[in-house]
């Protein structure tokens, strides 16, 4: 017996051993790194001036640029820290001095050198520094895109004409601001924090790798790149790695895994019971940037239709089918706020999100979706689809899981997963999105939701403009055709919906364009109005926002706050030291 | 050198010397009265070369009016003259003239000008040696010596024969006489020898005094032409004398009329008869006096067809005379004639003499000023009492010519200038006592008992006329009484003045006078409604300048009497309607004093103080702006805004964006209490582009007022255009602490882009006074 125990404690042993062996040579070592998950398939294209649907694609835009001024955060909440400006005077007569900082190098100073997959040194090139025409540039490309821009929008409170003064022998530019207010240093750092471009860059590009910022591109010419620390800046991390995923369905695995570091939206939005262990993880939460809607195909089902579809689907019965409220399986959630479990809190009610500026600040008043449905004048059965192929798989699944549900709808709504040539052929009756990167501050953007090309792997955003007789910038009735848009709205085509449509499209671009609150919170109103009499679909819920860290990282070191990207404070992010 | 220089300097002097080379006779000249004394050098005459000039020096001579004669034959072939100045070369001198025309001779007058006068011989024709002989003279000896043969023949032709006139009557029938032609015969030859006496007259005016009495032969065939001439003269003098007397006769037969008028040269004539032979008195008695007795008709026809009262303008004294030079005796018929028309002739220059007295009194009261002194008219009426009455003469003593016209225009003349003579008299003396009663009330201006006195004399014209000014005297003297009342500021005295200057009708010419009156009457009126103005004027001044700092007890500025006319007029001449418009314009113009310009400068001077003192007494001060301001009812702008500045209830604008306007606020209680209530109002009306704007609006409030606000609200109520505002959704009032300056936002706060947007925000607080909160509204901005 004693024996039979010795050989026990041996055998152990040699099993520790041979576990520590396997843990030494094979452990995943992501130290001095920052990785990130994404969909292989949904490739960020970086574009520091219009929003995009890749969520990763906008946040990728404070590690690779700079504005003048950089909109950051400390525990507090939001600084300004000078980029490749420094704020000198603000004149009585609201003229604004600043001087640009004389030694900024733009990426391509550098050259990375790698060593297979990893970066072996950044050679230094003849440097490229950053002037007053890469500003001017930059100013002329945001004013060029007009409303597509929320930088336009910004900038366009400020300056009258986007121009500056400058710069002189001490490399100080003015900007000649308007003077409806007065400008305080860190409403001017806001106007002035655009992302900056170099003025080689294609004002019409895509996607922008050659900024300022403190990560440089690791290798400019692949489809995706990962970044590494600009000997310019002083990163603490010096990379930043993107990892290629089919979908985000293994994601937590992945994450408890040791393969990528950073989780910045957990599936669900909801706290992940495989990475409870707060030893190994944390998380923080943001404000929801990802909603849900069902938007109804307006060539296949008429007016009264809509509405009935409208009454139809329960977003509330979706949402805790979606959480699995009340169950064993019931995936909890945890608000910015420290509010645990308020699902109620993410139903949406209208165009709007609730957890938008315009409804939680009551600018606008969703109108509720209320009685019962009227399925008679339904066809026999809708056709919902989704496209489990872009990002949110694991969402889409439940949800379409859910719609099946003969219990829920009466077996009235079918959802399929299709392909994207389904949805680009406008061959349903309805289509399930999420969309992903909606902001809830002013600038919920509507383009994405009714102006976006029916192609999910593309982000298009088919907005037309012309002038009119007052020389106003109008929206052109091209910019709603069936065939550019997931809701078929076609505002060329005469219909019954004609002119609501026009008058939507009108309030949408009155929306995005405007510059002043009052108008915003104007065509706000119009548009909850308008949108619920056209009933163009159902708005179902937001996600939580949820991102996970690795202890690996110091989390004092990550500040997330309200709308700015989550990415803003990288530069700062440290690594924890037990000491 | 020298040497060299002098005889350079004789040669120049002899070369300007030789133009002219100087002849000198001998012997030399002398210069007196003699005889022509040839020019000689020695028994040479002067040798002249042509193409040379001489000259030849003639002293002086002490006497006046002598002429320096030069004769010679060959005169006529030298150019020459006679100068004061000896000649030259290129000299253009002065030449005198010569005297005589004669060729041959060379006359100059000498005076005392110069020592010495130069003959110059400017041209010669040819080589000569000519003789030439001078002569000092006077000229009176010069004239006559060339004339008395000229006179002498002159006279000898210009004599009037004497047969006829020796013969006339005798031998020489005076009907053969031709006297017209006779007389302009010996006209002609008398103005001939007259000229000839002239000349002699000339002649010896120029005697030198030496000459008279002498024994000169020159001047005794002188004293023996001027006799004999002058006796053919005083012939000539007669001769035609009778002429004329003979022509004025024949010229005048048929013509009794001017006969008679010529009566007077007839007497003449026979005044001088004895300058004439008998034989020619004879002839023209006879002529003269047979034309007598026709002339008694002529002058009986001119008294009867005369119809006036004047003298008879026949000289029948003349007649009279001529009667008697003639030597004949009138008929009786002529001499009662001459009688009556010497007795009508005397009482007409009767009546005329006392008319003309009254005239000439007359005319002395015309020429009396106005106003005269109390002796004036006794002395005139003295002078009046000498003027003697011309009788009522009875045309009876006319006889025979009393029923003739002008003795009954005569008559009726004389009765006419005896009652005008008594008038003026009776006149005269009523005007010394009238004069001395006016000037006793003239002392006392006492115009219109003047006026009395006068209208009860208005027979007297010439005292209408010397008091003609009385009446506008007697205005001025009530305008000068109402002006006297004005000055006192006696008002109702004055208006008292004027209406019963107005009213006065007591005038020596009424209608002459009206205008005057009216002018005064209106000048009375107009001085009185602007003197009541004025002096309402000066009061209010007065009362806004005292009272235009005090800001106490406000309300009862506005009840003063200063607001009020110093006067309420009851009269006007232009009635009642006028009468109120007068009241009206002067309560008008102090109602805009009290609507306007007084609470205008009132509330700017508080406003001042208000604003340099705010702590003391500033709600008195703020309370009294808005007092003033409820009153105020100007257009001026910049007073509005200082009302509106002060006034709570008034919405102060914020019509530009981001700038800090200072409002003051003055509880809205009138007295103190615990919890006084303020209010501030303000219409945001900023321009905006935006369609539906919206602003963050910043109050910089007191410490005071805020520094509660963490345990209570330090506002009662907010309301935008009477909405309240709360703060619910994305409408934010911030409390105002210590870490933002007290700063309450309230924000966004969405107004109406077009009219008014009054946020109106009342709070209540323990203190009393006025506070001043900072408000600001700006446009707030879209944030990431």
């Amino acid at each position: 017996m004693k024996r039979y125990w010795i050989f026990a404690a041996a055998a152990l042993a040699v099993v520790l051993l041979g576990v520590a062996v396997w843990w030494f040579f094979f452990r995943k070592d992501l130290s001095n790194q920052i990785v990130l998950p994404y969909i292989g398939h949904q490739k960020p294209l970086v574009d520091p001036h219009i929003p995009h649907s890749v969520p990763l694609s906008d946040k990728l835009d404070e590690v690779v640029f700079d504005g003048l001024f950089n909109r950051s955060a400390n525990p507090s909440g939001v600084v300004y820290e000078d980029g490749l400006g420094e704020l000198i005077d603000i004149s009585t007569e609201n003229v604004i001095t600043v001087r640009l900082k004389p030694a900024e190098k733009w990426h391509s100073s550098f050259q990375v050198r790698m060593d297979g997959d990893k970066v072996a040194g950044v050679d230094e090139l003849t440097p490229v520094l950053f002037t007053a025409q890469d500003l001017n540039f930059t100013l002329r490309r945001i004013q060029r895109l007009g409303s597509l821009s929320q930088d336009y929008i910004i900038v366009s409170q400020a300056l009258s004409s986007f121009d500056f003064e400058g710069p002189d022998n001490n490399g100080e530019i003015r900007f000649r601001f308007k003077s409806d207010r007065q400008w305080t240093e860190d409403d001017i750092k806001e106007v002035l924090s655009f992302k900056i471009l170099p003025h080689t860059a294609e004002i019409a590009g895509r996607d922008y790798r050659e900024g300022t910022g403190p990560y440089l591109a690791v290798s400019p010419a692949a489809e995706v790149t990962n970044y590494f620390a600009s000997p310019a800046r002083q990163a603490r991390l010096e990379n930043v790695i993107l990892k290629p995923y089919v979908d985000n369905s293994t994601f937590t695995t992945e994450l408890r895994n040791g393969n990528f570091n950073v989780l910045l939206e957990t599936p669900f939005g909801s706290i992940s019971p495989i990475l409870g262990d707060q030893e190994e993880f944390f998380y923080k939460s943001r404000i929801s940037s990802t909603l849900f809607a069902v938007l109804f195909n307006t060539q296949r089902l008429n007016l009264e239709q809509r509405v009935e579809l409208r009454k139809l689907i329960n977003n509330r019965l979706l949402l805790n089918r979606f959480f699995k409220v009340g169950t064993e399986q019931q995936r909890h959630i945890s608000d910015y706020k420290g509010n645990q479990d308020n699902y109620e809190d993410y139903l949406n009610h209208s165009v709007f999100p609730s957890s938008s500026h315009y409804v939680a600040d009551s600018v606008v008043f969703p109108i509720m979706v209320e009685g019962a449905p009227n399925v008679s004048i339904l066809p026999d059965s809708i056709r919902l689809v989704a496209s489990l192929n872009h990002g949110n798989r694991e969402e889409y699944r439940e949800l379409v899981e859910i719609f099946n549900d003969p219990t829920l709808f009466g077996g009235k709504i079918r959802a399929f997963d299709v392909q994207d040539e389904d949805i680009k052929q406008g061959n349903y009756d309805a289509i399930l999105i999420a969309v992903d990167g909606y902001m809830s501050n002013f600038f919920f953007d509507f383009y994405s939701l009714f102006l976006r090309e029916p192609d999910l792997a593309v982000h298009q955003i088919n907005l037309k403009t012309t002038t009119n007789s007052k020389g106003e910038v109008v929206p052109s009735p091209q910019s709603l055709r069936a065939n550019g848009n997931f809701n078929r709205l076609d505002a060329t085509q005469p219909g019954p919906d004609q002119q609501k449509l026009v008058e939507f499209l009108e309030a949408m671009h009155g929306f995005m364009y405007t510059n002043h609150i009052g108008d915003r919170y104007y065509y706000a109103e119009q548009l909850n109005q308008l949108e619920y009499d056209l009933a163009l679909g159902r708005w179902l819920f937001s996600l939580p926002s949820l991102a996970y860290f690795r202890s690996q990282f110091n989390d004092r070191s990550i500040d997330l706050y309200g709308e700015a990207t989550q990415l803003s404070t990288i530069e700062k992010w440290e690594e924890r030291r037990d000491d | 050198m020298l040497r060299k220089t002098t005889f350079l300097l004789v040669l120049l002097f002899l070369a300007g010397c030789s133009a002219y080379k100087e002849l000198k006779p001998k012997p030399e000249v002398v210069a007196q009265e003699g005889e022509y004394i040839e020019l000689r050098k020695g028994d040479k005459n002067f040798e002249l070369k042509k193409d040379k000039r001489y000259f030849l020096s003639f002293p002086a001579v002490a006497e006046p009016n002598f002429y320096l004669v030069l004769q010679s034959a060959d005169l006529p072939r030298l150019t020459t003259y006679l100068t004061r100045v000896k000649p030259k070369k290129d000299q253009n001198p002065v030449k005198m003239d010569d005297q005589d025309s004669n060729a041959s001779n060379d006359v100059f007058a000498l005076d005392g000008t110069v020592a010495s006068f130069y003959w110059v011989v400017e041209g010669i024709r040819e080589d000569m040696k000519p003789s030439i002989s001078y002569r000092y003279m006077p000229i009176w000896r010069y004239r006559f010596e060339t004339k008395s043969a000229e006179f002498q023949l002159t006279l000898e032709q210009n004599r009037v024969g004497r047969q006829e006139f020796d013969g006339l009557g005798t031998t020489v029938p005076i009907s053969d006489i031709v006297p017209g032609s006779k007389l302009s015969d010996a006209q002609r030859k008398n103005d001939v020898l007259k000229g000839i006496q002239g000349e002699m007259l000339e002649i010896e005016s120029i005697f030198p005094p030496r000459i008279r009495n002498s024994n000169d032969k020159a001047y005794l065939a002188y004293q023996d032409f001027r006799a004999e001439l002058n006796e053919e003269l005083q012939f000539q003098e007669n001769y035609m004398a009778l002429m004329q007397a003979l022509k004025t006769e024949r010229d005048t037969r048929g013509r009794p009329g001017d006969f008679i008028a010529a009566s007077g040269d007839f007497l003449n004539f026979f005044e001088r008869s004895n300058s004439y032979p008998a034989n020619v008195q004879e002839a023209v008695k006879r002529a003269v006096g047979q034309r007598l007795p026709d002339l008694t008709n002529y002058v009986d026809q001119q008294v009867r067809q005369k119809r006036d009262a004047s003298p008879i303008n026949i000289p029948i004294a003349n007649l009279r005379q001529l009667y008697e030079a003639t030597g004949r005796r009138p008929d009786r018929r002529f001499s009662d004639l001459a009688d009556f028309i010497d007795l009508y002739n005397r009482n007409a220059e009767s009546v005329a003499a006392a008319a003309k007295g009254a005239d000439a009194i007359r005319a002395d009261i015309n020429k009396i000023g106005s106003w005269p002194g109390n002796d004036v008219y006794p002395q005139l009426a003295r002078r009046a009492d000498q003027l003697i009455s011309p009788g009522a003469s009875s045309s009876a003593t006319y006889g025979g010519y009393a029923p003739l016209p002008a003795v009954t225009a005569l008559t009726r003349e004389a009765a006419q200038a005896a009652r005008e003579v008594s008038t003026l008299k009776d006149q005269l003396n009523r005007a010394g006592s009238i004069v001395s009663q006016i000037n006793s009330l003239r002392s006392g201006g006492d115009y219109r008992s003047i006026i009395r006195v006068l209208k009860q004399n208005e027979d007297i014209g010439f005292l209408m006329r010397q008091y003609a000014d009385v009446d506008s005297r007697s205005i001025d003297q009530q305008e000068q009484a109402i002006a006297a009342a004005f000055n006192r500021q006696d008002w109702a005295a004055a208006e008292s003045g004027l209406r019963n200057l107005y009213e006065d009708t007591n005038f020596l010419d009424p209608s002459g006078v009206a205008a005057r009156k009216r002018e005064v009457t209106r000048r009375v009126e107009d001085n009185l409604v602007s003197a009541v103005e004025q002096a309402s004027k000066t009061r209010i001044n007065e009362f806004i300048e005292a009272n235009k700092g005090n800001y106490r007890d406000v309300e009862a500025l506005y009840a003063s009497d200063a607001f009020r006319p110093a006067h309420v007029l009851t009269f006007s001449s232009g009635g009642a309607n006028v009468l109120e418009q007068q009241n009206q314009k002067v309560q008008n113009y102090l109602d805009g004093l009290k609507l306007d310009r007084f609470p205008a400068l009132a509330i700017e001077t508080i406003y001042k103080e208000f604003q340099r003192d705010i702590r003391t007494d500033g709600v008195a001060k703020g309370k009294a702006i808005i007092i003033h301001g409820k009153y105020y009812k100007g257009e001026d702008q910049k007073i509005k805004n200082l009302i509106a500045e002060v006034n709570p209830s008034v919405p102060k604008w914020i019509t530009k964006p981001s700038e800090y306007r200072k409002v003051y606020l003055v509880p809205v209680n009138d007295a103190q209490s615990g919890a006084n209530e303020y209010m501030l109002r303000l219409n945001i009306r900023i321009p905006s582009d935006a369609k539906f704007p919206v602003y963050d609006v910043n109050l910089k409030l007191p410490r005071e007022i805020a520094a509660n606000s963490e345990t209570e609200a330090w506002y009662t109520s907010m309301t935008l255009n009477r909405e309240p505002l709360k703060n619910e959704g994305r409408f934010a009032i911030t409390a105002p602490t210590k870490g933002n300056d007290y700063t309450s936002q309230i924000t966004p706060l969405r107004v109406n882009k077009e009219g008014n947007n009054i946020l109106e925000i009342r709070f209540k607080h323990s203190s009393f006074k006025v506070l001043e909160v900072n408000v600001m509204a700006q446009r707030p901005i879209i944030k990431k």
